[in-house]
């Protein structure tokens, strides 16, 4: 007994130093809005590239718009000038942030807004906005962005989450602690070889980034990835719709005068699963209910097996085969506008 | 259960992202594939024992008190001994099911010595492969281990064998530990021709299989502190203050680690 007993002296007096410690370090007050805090900048890039560019037709989505569609061919193929924005790593919460602070805030805002996505991605407020993307999200959100934090962070909190959120500073600087933790390994023993911290960035970019990947690995590793798209609550469409950002994309489409046209990619994972059909249809008879266009190549034969690189991306043949098939649609329904 | 946490959420699920991208590689470096089996040697023996001590902690909680199924299998000086320190549970039951009967078998019909030494072992070791998956992997895994206990006995070294010198008793750890790392080497393999092919490849790494060599080797040691220090304490030090700051220590860590992603350092985005 007072083995627990010292325990529990210790660890409270760790709970007590660390409370003093950690706001003061960074920067929390306490008690805080649950959630995580939001820098003050926001980058324009995108905003300034319109302006500048002034397409008709924009394009946002992630990897799998770059390895789907060659943007100047399109241009080429539909006759109008074509804007991409793919960002590797994106998700529906990088592009709400997008849609609302560069593309709402331009003062040109291209006639269509094209956005390429997989199965369940559009309502799935949850998906990458985590570690490395809330970086990413952070560069296009305000200080102060309810929505983001209410979609993507807090419906996925339990009340226990959310009150050490509000009152526990080492919950709230975990991440802190943990990247500190991290880069203290990565860089120490590269150091002992000469090897800096630009040094080690730039070994460990070039080995992850241009990864020569054993085929299983790669298919495993976006398996895991991607399984959180098809869990049974995120193809629930019914229950995913009003947490999702897509009721706001449209909104800020619609206020804007930009006509949304929403494509959907083959993939390899779940092809055929009942629940991803039951997914699309909800979401197909959603998108017409609110006007926006929706291009369905989930099911399409003519994008073969060896078309694809990995489950999910097209390789450079399918792009070939890809770009003028979503041209040939796109021709038409500008006919019919 | 404290530690059990910690094992899994800290330490295995930690060491699992950069070991599972080595592994990854359709070509690493031998360098780095030693470096991704270092990092499996510890991630294995994390995740594995953790839901031991979870289990059990559950259970005293309850008021049953289960055996220990890990006992530093570590620090084993030979096979035998390698496995009568992991896996205590089912390393029991194969030699009660598979070992004896076998051993007894041999004997019984007067099977030359050398295979009557060789053969029960194998065969135990086959069946713990096949237990832990059915893949070639974790059959050529456990045939491997039978080989190398099988081949221990017939120099005449035995589970119960204690080196005369400390020398000895190092050189046998260190041999022994190098079986045990390239052992899991051929477990975690993606497929046993990816491991011939990376065997066949040199050794030395190019500057960033180097690099990420260096840092899994890092985080392996950095990972792999708490371990010894428990084990020290538990020694060395058992219900002293130090030791009741340890397991505080711990808590917090298992605060900070969880629910905390890592996947700012795989820079891996899809």
């Amino acid at each position: 007994m007072r083995f627990y007993l010292k325990f529990t002296l210790v660890l409270t007096l760790i709970i007590f130093l660390s409370s003093s410690i950690l706001p003061r370090r960074y920067g929390f007050t306490f008690p805080r809005n649950p959630g995580p805090e939001l820098d003050k900048q926001v980058r324009f890039n995108y905003l300034d590239d319109l302006e500048a560019q002034r397409p008709e037709l924009a394009l946002m989505g992630d990897s799998t718009l770059g390895a789907s569609v060659e943007a100047d061919e399109l241009a080429q193929q539909i006759d109008k000038s074509v804007y991409s924005i793919g960002i590797p790593g994106s998700a529906s919460a990088l592009w709400y942030l997008i849609m609302k602070s560069n593309l709402a805030a331009s003062t040109y805002k291209p006639k269509y807004l094209l956005i390429l996505f997989r199965n369940s991605l559009l309502t799935t407020p949850g998906y990458r906005v985590h570690g490395s993307y809330f970086d990413l999200l952070d560069e296009y959100a305000e200080r102060n962005e309810p929505l983001l934090i209410q979609n993507s962070y807090l419906n996925f909190m339990n009340p226990l989450e959310i009150l050490a959120e509000e009152y526990f500073p080492l919950y709230v600087a975990r991440a802190n602690v943990r990247k500190a933790i991290d880069r203290h390994v990565r860089y120490f023993s590269p150091a002992l070889f000469g090897c800096d911290q630009d040094c080690a960035d730039l070994a460990l970019a070039e080995i992850f980034v241009g990864a020569d990947l054993e085929p299983q690995a790669l298919t495993d590793a976006i398996g895991s990835a991607e399984s959180y798209l098809y869990t049974p609550e995120r193809l629930d469409f019914a229950s995913q719709i009003d947490q999702s950002y897509l009721p706001e994309m449209i909104r800020i489409a619609n206020e804007n005068d930009i006509q949304l046209i929403f494509v959907r990619v083959k993939v390899k994972t779940n092809a055929g699963d009942p629940k991803v059909d039951a997914y699309i249809t909800s979401l197909s008879a959603y998108l017409k209910q609110n006007h926006a266009i929706f291009l369905d190549y989930g099911e399409d034969a003519r994008l073969t097996p060896d078309l694809f690189y990995d489950a999910i991306h097209l390789n450079e043949q399918g792009r070939k085969v890809f770009t003028p098939i979503l041209a040939q649609d796109l021709n038409a329904l500008f006919v019919e506008k | 259960m404290v530690l059990g946490f910690f094992k899994k959420i800290v330490i295995a699920n930690s060491v699992q992202v950069l070991v599972n991208r080595v592994f990854g590689f359709s070509e690493p470096s031998g360098f780095l594939l030693l470096s991704g089996a270092l990092g499996y040697t510890l991630q294995i023996l994390a995740d594995f024992s953790a839901y031991t001590d979870l289990s059990r902690g559950f259970a005293y909680l309850l008021g049953f008190e289960t055996s220990e199924n890990f006992q530093q299998p570590y620090l084993s000086l030979t096979p035998t001994d390698f496995w009568n320190r992991w896996h205590i549970t089912l390393s029991t039951w194969l030699r009660d099911y598979i070992f004896f009967p076998t051993r007894r078998f041999a004997l019984r019909h007067k099977i030359n010595e050398t295979l009557a030494t060789a053969i029960p072992p194998i065969m135990a070791m086959f069946v713990s492969g096949l237990w832990h998956g059915a893949g070639w992997n974790f059959v050529i895994w456990g045939l491997y281990y039978g080989a190398l206990i099988a081949a221990y006995q017939m120099l005449g070294i035995h589970g119960s064998w204690k080196p005369n010198s400390k020398l000895k008793a190092f050189a046998a750890w260190l041999i022994m530990f190098a079986f045990i790392v390239f052992g899991w080497a051929i477990f975690r393999a993606p497929s046993l021709a990816w491991l011939a092919h990376v065997l066949s490849l040199p050794f030395l790494p190019n500057h960033n299989d180097f690099i990420l060599a260096l840092i899994t080797m890092t985080l392996t040691l950095v990972y792999a502190s708490p371990l010894w220090i428990h084990a020290a304490l538990q020694r060395f030090a058992k219900e002293t203050w130090l030791q009741a700051g340890f397991y505080a220590c711990l808590c917090a860590l298992i605060v900070i680690y969880i629910n905390s992603t890592n996947s700012d350092f795989i820079y891996f985005q899809f």
